[in-house]
């Protein structure tokens, strides 16, 4: 068979491979009815990829979702437009955290769903994007996962929570994840919140790549609610996954018992071989 | 840098650089930002690990790794077709990697890859725990160096690119990273054993643990007798090779008479590189070599070995030079004792 055919079959395998792999598109109205939470929350349909990654709305409705690259400083957000309750986030040329924010106001409050999107892109560092106020209550993350460097269950990590760009002191936060687990946390007087994310993700098999060895995850949502001075109620969400503990199906005695085999087999070279006596 | 002065030692000066870098490249985050391992480099010249949460800058092998696998195996395999647009970010991450390669050449290897460092400190406390001194022959040295070539193109290369296309399992999208033994060195360095854990439900990953760990205990036991024993194969080396004349940093050897019945400079390199002790002009500089600068030191001759930054001599070897560092260590990096004289009484002779 010629070459060129043998490369395009090979080619198409491949494709179709990856396609069967990748998350279709969502409906996001069936999506919504599958949430495991009732919070806000702006739910991620697959994994996305470089050209861009597509969300689905939760509990929250809006016709268009802010977002923020991080790299245009205090410039004011880009909008996209939601269709069929979802939308798509593309990466553009630079920045790489992005702050996707949707907002629901109605005569009795707001209700906000709020998350981040990585793509591998210059841009940035996004301290600056985090300080910024982007809603009335809000959940900021203290800091931000980093590429290689995600929520995992048995972590504690901080978020801070604050409302017209003040901390929120000694306030109830709750978690809730795709595990099942609801917990409900507290803010300390600096309005800092200490999650620790639970032990209910599934072991899975870690995929590679992109997955960096994580294995299987879950979805959480931390939400906080208060009412203002003139009664108006504000809700809040800030949602992301979280991957399984770091020790999950993984073994140190194995660790160390191949680190020995290999410091064994070194070991004629690192001792004193005897002289041989002659005569 | 100047010629011999009294307390001056190009080694002291590369050690003191070696530990800074090593602070920088592990723990670096604390001096440049949380997320400036992100915003940096990605392209950094020197075995830098992004599964150390707390480091300063990303290697190039990983972004390299990284963008074969998803910018051109994926998009290879969606549109059933190569276009020249999925290898741009690709050039991008070697233009940047160029712009700090054009300034120190290899010695990214020699001066500042933290892994070699760590080798270089427990080859130091070989000596002082008396272990054996262990070089390569002529012929070893010749015969290992395609191994790391063979570890570029495999693990770094191609094993990513097929991830991308679904024709290897998408674990090996990042084959090198996975055996890595900068990964575990500088992760450890941090607190951190997770690193050194194996997965156990993925027979795959299973098989790139047992010979990450396997591989990092016979380096770290081997680099008490023998100098920087994963240098050798690395292929960071190799693929810094491919560069090493494209920067005007240097290592210079003009001929000598006296060269050939010499061969200190082959000792005193870490690398055993044999072309430093028979060759001369570009063949001296040998793409194994790290540009630490040994073989300059310990050269008797003066202006004979030379590390040039274009025109300018950083460094050049002087007999007076190798006289006052061969006092205070072998070409083998074995320290000499010092020996501490009393001050001999009035009217009284040293050597009574």
């Amino acid at each position: 068979m010629d070459k060129r055919v043998m490369l395009s079959i090979m080619l198409a395998l491949a494709a179709t491979a990856v396609q069967a792999a990748r998350p279709q598109a969502a409906d996001c109205r069936a999506d919504e009815m599958n949430a495991f939470s009732t919070l806000p929350m702006l739910v991620p349909a697959g994994r996305g990829d470089r050209a861009g990654a597509a969300y689905c709305l939760a509990n929250v409705r809006t016709e268009a979702v802010e977002v923020r690259n991080g790299a245009g400083g205090f410039a004011p957000p880009a909008a996209l437009a939601v269709a069929a309750g979802g939308f798509k986030v593309n990466p553009g040329k630079v920045g790489n955290y992005h702050w996707l924010q949707a907002g629901e106001a109605s005569q009795t409050g707001v209700i906000t769903a709020s998350t981040v999107h990585y793509f591998a892109n210059p841009g940035p560092a996004p301290t600056a994007m985090l300080h910024l106020a982007k809603a009335e209550l809000e959940i900021v993350p203290q800091p931000l996962p980093r590429e290689h460097w995600h929520y995992r269950a048995g972590e504690t990590w901080a978020f801070l929570v604050r409302f017209h760009d003040e901390p929120v002191k000694d306030t109830g936060v709750r978690l809730e994840t795709s595990g099942g687990t609801q917990q409900v946390f507290r803010t300390d007087g600096e309005g800092i919140v200490r999650v620790t994310f639970p032990a209910d993700v599934a072991d899975e098999a870690p995929k590679g790549g992109h997955d960096h060895g994580r294995g299987g995850e879950n979805r959480f949502v931390l939400a906080v609610g208060l009412t203002d001075q003139d009664g108006r109620y504000y809700l809040t969400g800030f949602n992301q996954v979280y991957g399984a503990a770091a020790d999950a199906g993984r073994s140190l005695p194995y660790g160390l018992g191949f680190l020995a085999l290999g410091g064994l087999a070194a070991v004629p070279l690192a001792i004193r071989r005897k002289e041989s006596k002659h005569g | 840098m100047a010629d011999a002065a009294p307390r001056f030692s190009l080694g002291r000066l590369r050690l003191a650089v070696q530990l800074i870098m090593l602070f920088v490249t592990v723990y670096g985050a604390s001096l440049v930002g949380y997320y400036a391992a992100d915003k940096i480099t990605g392209s950094l010249p020197a075995l830098s690990c992004a599964y150390d949460k707390q480091d300063g800058a990303y290697c190039i092998l990983i972004s390299t790794q990284h963008q074969l696998h998803h910018r051109v195996g994926e998009q290879i395999a969606q549109a059933g077709h190569f276009a020249l647009s999925m290898i741009i970010p690709l050039a991008f991450t070697f233009l940047t990697f160029y712009l700090f390669f054009i300034v120190l050449n290899k010695a990214f290897c020699g001066w500042v890859c933290p892994l070699g460092t760590v080798q270089e400190l427990l080859y130091r406390l070989g000596r002082r725990l008396k272990r054996p001194f262990r070089n390569l022959s002529e012929t070893a040295a010749r015969r290992l160096r395609p191994v790391k070539w063979g570890l570029l193109l495999l693990l770094v290369f191609a094993l990513p690119v097929l991830a991308g296309l679904g024709v290897t399992p998408a674990i090996t999208g990042d084959a090198f990273c996975q055996i890595c033994p900068s990964r575990l060195a500088t992760t450890l360095l941090t607190g951190d054993a997770e690193q050194l854990t194996i997965r156990q439900n993925n027979a795959l990953a299973f098989a790139f643990g047992a010979l990450a760990n396997t591989l990092f205990g016979f380096v770290i036991i081997a680099a008490l007798a023998v100098r920087q024993p994963f240098c050798r194969i690395c292929p960071l080396m190799a693929l810094n090779a491919a560069f090493q004349r494209l920067s005007p940093m240097r290592l210079v050897k003009s001929q000598h008479e006296k060269c050939e019945k010499c061969g200190i400079c082959r000792q005193a390199c870490p690398m055993d590189i044999p072309e430093i002790h028979h060759e001369h002009g570009r063949k001296a500089f040998s793409e194994d070599c790290t540009l630490c600068g040994r073989c300059a030191e310990f050269c008797p001759q003066d202006g004979v070995i030379q590390l040039k930054f274009g025109p300018l001599a950083l460094f050049r070897s002087s007999r007076d030079y190798y006289k006052a560092r061969f006092k205070r260590e072998t070409p083998a990096g074995e320290a000499r004792p010092v020996r501490w004289l009393s001050k001999p009484a009035a009217g009284e002779s040293p050597d009574a």
